[in-house]
């Protein structure tokens, strides 16, 4: 899952990116609000995790920006001052939830998977298709009740097709969502993320949709 | 209030007696005139036969109630009783003297009044009986006493009622200010106030302005020192729990350092913090005393050598004369401390500070500047407030963003003014003048 961390903080901001990281997230980490703005414009995101007091251009800005470019994103504010008006602010602009510092990475994680997982409709956290079960919180996959072990990658590319259930993902998309800037793509990466997974479920589960991209099928 | 009526019944009694025995008085020179006049056109005996005298009035039905109740009598020298009123008795009413004298008759108590003739041929004698008096006087204190009786519970009522009317909104206000929560600070209504307690609840207002003023900024303080402590807390956190969770050792070794550098940093910024609360309240008892200032700033930079020499940069005193202002030397110690610390942070190494201290005309200067990048023009205000660190440098060097508020307060404390401006060295020149003072000796 590609993030986009926006905090100026470099003790802070380093800590969440290499701790994100750890978790299996694709982090770009950015620490200045003018330049979150553009990111936000070229790039797609899962989520965003936002700082409020930025250089540049001012946190809740950034947030409106995005806001105003019809852009869904769930956003996941990062704030130091725990007040109700604070709170109210930041919810019109735009924002769906908020953490207050100093918190834990396994909240601000369990916080996206949350914010993910409302993004797409869904209210119940373990995806459930044709006998493959997905975990998000624990990364435990099985498939007709039999635990799968996969790799780090091969479980986001699951989960982000299951995420998007029905809907064809092109290969750019899949690698967006798997690599931060400045890590290197294989170039065949996908595809062979794609075949592990099919071996290791069913050659159905996943369908290749020829020169656009690959689909989990809605039931 | 019985006092006062009593006291009010006498009155009315003594009063009416004088009027009454006036005009017993008057009566008998009435009659006494008449007389005269009838004696001018002959004697007395050519008027009034003795046997008809007597009887003359008897015939008149009295006109008033009070008629049978005053009398009169004409004697002549000879004890011959001339003429009285059918009220009057046969025998003398008092003795042949001029004045008022009192008479009991039947049991009846009379009040007479004499006149006798200049020349004693005859007397004149007029009465009244004392009941007159009597119901006379209790008749008029009857009178006064009702109202009274009935007025002042009255008035006593509706003072009661007026008054209370006119402590009505200060009751109110009493009440309003009683029932306020110690943080609540809006100012009172001022609406359908008397205009005698006006004043007093403006200047009441004022002082919930100033003191909310107050409380806004000790709570702007709290919010900003919560938001400085609890970012460089998440980074902490944050830092700890990738080097407890990774495998890779030189992920955790960077992950130690940076909570190495996070601690360290958060140690300056609480060393600040409690600096500025210190300096914060109690200006009026601070205890000053005269100040060699190039004393302080030496020993400042004699303290500050060793970081500045790693650093390799070269700091300079320029003194003459030497330049003595009225300051607490802890105060003003921490304020060269924090501007010349500032410096050596902002300049890059190898770059040069220069320090100067003078006196002119009733001034003396304090002059900071150094080589380091400076700050821009449209920037000075925003520094000078707490927490504000310039973008550029927020990461790169260690500060707390409150150096420069601590040189603000200090020198507002002592009355000094602050200035930044572009030094010549390329960075920042900051400015204290402070109010000079003059030596006896």
């Amino acid at each position: 899952m590609r993030v986009l961390l926006v905090e100026d903080d470099a003790i802070l901001g380093d800590g969440l990116k290499v701790g994100l990281t750890l978790e299996g997230y694709a982090v770009d980490w950015i620490m200045d609000g003018k330049l979150a703005d553009e990111a936000l414009i070229t790039n797609q995101y899962e989520a965003i995790v936002l700082d409020l007091n930025l250089p540049g251009i001012d946190g809740l800005e950034v947030l409106k920006r995005l806001r105003k470019r019809q852009n869904q994103t769930p956003v996941l504010i990062l704030t130091a001052r725990d007040t109700i008006p604070d709170r109210v602010n930041g919810l019109d602009c735009g924002a769906d939830d908020f953490v207050v510092k100093p918190f834990d990475i396994q909240e601000i994680c369990a916080r996206l998977r949350a914010l993910v997982r409302r993004h797409n409709g869904r209210s119940k956290s373990i995806h459930e298709h044709q006998g493959i079960m997905l975990d998000p919180s624990s990364h435990k996959v099985s498939y007709n009740n039999e635990e799968v072990i996969l790799s780090q990658k091969e479980f986001e590319i699951l989960n982000f097709l299951l995420d998007n259930k029905g809907r064809i993902i092109s290969r750019s998309r899949l690698e967006e969502t798997l690599y931060a800037w400045n890590s290197e793509i294989e170039s065949n990466a996908v595809e062979v993320h794609i075949h592990h997974l099919r071996k290791k479920l069913s050659n159905q589960a996943i369908r290749t949709v020829r020169g656009v991209g690959y689909i989990i099928d809605e039931c | 209030m019985c006092i006062t009526a009593y006291k009010s019944y006498k009155d009315t009694r003594k009063e009416i007696a004088g009027l009454l025995d006036a005009e017993l008085a008057q009566s008998a020179r009435v009659i006494n005139a008449f007389v005269k006049t009838k004696l001018l056109q002959g004697p007395l005996s050519q008027h009034w036969q003795h046997s008809e005298a007597v009887d003359t009035l008897e015939e008149q039905s009295p006109d008033h109630k009070y008629e049978k109740k005053v009398a009169f009598q004409f004697w002549t020298k000879q004890q011959d009783l001339l003429v009285r009123s059918t009220s009057a008795p046969s025998f003398p009413l008092s003795s042949w003297r001029k004045g008022f004298s009192e008479t009991l008759i039947d049991s009846h108590l009379w009040h007479v009044f004499s006149l006798p003739d200049d020349t004693g041929e005859y007397i004149i004698h007029v009465a009244q009986r004392n009941d007159i008096r009597r119901e006379l006087t209790d008749d008029i204190s009857k009178r006064l006493i009702k109202p009274l009786l009935i007025g002042i519970p009255v008035l006593g009522i509706v003072i009661w009622l007026i008054v209370g009317r006119a402590l009505k909104p200060i009751n109110q206000l009493a009440d309003e200010i009683t029932k306020r929560k110690a943080n609540k600070l809006e100012p009172l209504s001022t609406e359908h106030l008397p205009k005698e307690i006006l004043p007093l609840v403006k200047a009441q207002n004022q002082l919930f302005v100033q003191v909310a003023e107050a409380f806004d900024k000790e709570r702007r303080f709290t919010a900003d020192a919560s938001h400085e402590l609890r970012t460089p807390l998440a980074g902490l956190l944050a830092q700890a729990q990738v080097a407890l969770k990774t495998e890779d050792a030189q992920v955790r070794d960077k992950a130690l350092n940076h909570i190495e550098v996070a601690v360290k940093r958060m140690t300056h910024l609480i060393q600040q913090l409690l600096t500025l609360a210190r300096i914060d309240p109690s200006t009026e008892f601070l205890a000053t005393q005269p100040t060699y200032l190039a004393v302080e700033v030496r020993q400042v930079i004699a303290s500050l050598e060793s970081s500045a020499h790693a650093k390799q940069i070269t700091l300079e005193l320029k003194e003459n004369p030497p330049a003595i202002i009225e300051a607490n030397p802890q105060l003003i110690s921490i304020l060269i401390r924090n501007i010349i610390d500032n410096a050596i942070q902002y300049t890059p190494n190898s770059g040069s500070i220069l320090v100067n201290v003078y006196q002119q005309q009733d001034k003396v200067i304090l002059i900071c500047e150094d080589s380091g990048q400076g700050i821009d023009e449209s920037r000075y205000e925003q520094v000078l407030s707490r927490f504000y660190r310039c973008v550029e440098t927020a990461n790169t060097t260690k500060g707390s963003g409150l150096g420069l508020s601590i040189v603000e307060q200090i020198s507002s404390i002592h009355s000094a003014n602050l200035t930044l401006a572009r030094s010549q060295l390329g960075g920042l020149k900051i400015t204290v003048s402070f109010p000079g003072i003059q030596l006896n000796t």
